[in-house]
């Protein structure tokens, strides 16, 4: 049996706001030297580190920024600042700065799991390596300064991806963000609002920037994690408990399905993987969630096309993501 | 706490004295303009009050302390405190009481995921910090 916590905390994201002190906010950058400048400041002060590619999004083509788009290694509002807009990602895409996005720098850390400690000491790693090549913007009062006042202070997110179908169906979420909001955090559907009845996922982030420590606003999203684990084990208890025959045909069915279709749309998939997580989370079915996981993210559009090395048609898509997924869990699924 | 402007009503925001050093002072509603006076435009930047209401984002790090009556307002509204607490960029660390009582939380979650190289890791760091800061008290 799985680790409880593996099966509810999928992943975990920090992100860091910096901008150089010298220029002004990248949406009042109009000098593309500087923009150009700041770019190179920063992939100088990276390469030593590790692995890094630079993508300047004026020179890189629409599949890749779509790709990078999917995999969360930049954001929808990178692209509003094209002209000027770089991103630099390590060789395992975990690390990720975006460059000249709504701030000079938005560095970021995705880790599977429950893990903002481990993403904490990567990128405050990085982020001192960027200290020493550039005056960053900062205020003995206001702390890191950022173009939005409400990044201020650490200029820190975290969030975590959470699996949380127990908790749905029990119809306990709105209870849940009402708790999450009261200690100045918010959970909502992982795909945006309305998007969590799919696949269960939903992203829990803490939004306070001033006046808290960078330690301090870790150890309680921390914290939080480990009592919405704990209440989420609970919860998946009582719903075998009510149910497990249920349980166990949903599971078996999803399982069913995605070993034997032959053309599978994203959104089917992120359905039918919901109720087969569930059903390994359970003991229902051997598997493993972390890796059912990947598999997810492994079949988006983006990524099947750069596996394949060629443009898709829809169809293809569908019928390329049914036989990865049929041959992939025949190893995760015992 | 009284109000340091008109000493009638009772302050809300608790805020420092820029002018001074840094003592921290309450101030009302009413009075939170007067007490924080700032320019109509950024001197090094040329950004507008007006641009912010407009876009919700300063134009320049120096901004902040051009508007100020606008930043601690905003601040407020945003963030509900004022006043920075965490890692510095010439510094790259924290503070070292502080980390302390953080590390012996990881150190507990570690034993409890029983991760004990990760547990002796931290030990370690934790053995390093008690040698620099002794017995000073956490937080």
């Amino acid at each position: 049996m799985m680790e409880l916590s593996e099966t509810v905390v999928l992943s975990t994201r920090v992100r860091l706001a910096r901008n150089f002190a010298a220029y002004p906010f990248p949406h009042r950058l109009f000098d593309e030297a500087v923009a150009r400048t700041v770019i190179r400041t920063v992939y100088d002060a990276l390469s030593g580190l590790d692995d890094f590619t630079l993508y300047r999004l004026a020179e890189t083509d629409d599949e890749t920024i779509k790709r990078l788009l999917e995999n969360n290694l930049i954001s929808p509002a990178l692209l509003s600042h094209k002209s000027i807009a770089a991103a630099i990602v390590n060789a395992e895409e975990t690390v990720s700065v975006m460059v000249n996005e709504e701030d000079h720098l938005r560095e970021q850390c995705i880790l599977p799991g429950s893990n903002v400690w481990g993403c904490y000491e990567l990128l405050s790693g990085i982020d001192d390596e960027i200290s020493k090549s550039a005056v960053l913007a900062y205020d003995e009062h206001f702390g890191y300064l950022t173009a939005c006042p409400t990044n201020i202070g650490t200029g820190l997110r975290c969030s975590l991806m959470l699996f949380l179908p127990a908790l749905t169906k029990n119809g306990l979420i709105p209870s849940l963000k009402e708790k999450m909001s009261r200690l100045g955090m918010v959970l909502r559907g992982a795909h945006g609002e309305g998007s969590e009845a799919s696949g269960f996922l939903y992203q829990l982030s803490i939004e306070v920037t001033l006046g808290v420590s960078e330690m301090k606003i870790l150890s309680e999203v921390n914290n939080v994690a480990l009592k919405i684990i704990q209440f989420e084990g609970e919860e998946r208890q009582n719903l075998f408990a009510a149910d497990s025959l249920s349980l166990q045909d949903s599971a078996l069915r999803a399982f069913g399905i995605l070993t034997h279709c032959v053309l599978l749309s994203y959104e089917e998939m992120i359905s039918l993987m919901a109720d087969l997580k569930l059903g390994v989370a359970l003991g229902i079915v051997k598997g493993d969630v972390p890796a059912l996981e990947d598999l997810s993210g492994a079949m988006l559009d983006t990524n099947l096309v750069m596996r394949e090395g060629k443009p898709l048609t829809e169809r293809e898509l569908k019928t390329k993501r049914a036989h990865y997924v049929k041959s992939a869990l025949q190893d995760i699924i015992g | 706490m009284r109000c340091c402007h008109c000493k009638k009503r009772e302050g809300i925001y608790e805020i420092s004295d820029f002018v001074g050093e840094q003592a921290l002072v309450m101030v009302c509603d009413e009075c939170l303009d007067y007490v924080l006076v700032g320019l109509e435009s950024c001197p090094t930047c040329g950004y507008r009050k007006e641009d912010y209401e407009r876009t919700g984002l300063m134009g320049c790090a120096d901004c902040y302390r051009a508007f100020l009556p606008l930043t601690m307002r905003e601040t407020l509204r945003l963030q509900e405190k004022t006043e920075h607490k965490g890692k510095k960029p010439e510094e790259g660390n924290f503070d070292l009481v502080e980390e302390r009582s953080l590390l012996k939380e990881r150190i507990e979650e570690c034993i409890r995921l029983r991760k004990f190289a990760k547990a002796h890791e931290l030990s370690k760091r934790l053995d390093e910090i008690n040698r620099l800061i002794g017995d000073k008290e956490d937080e």
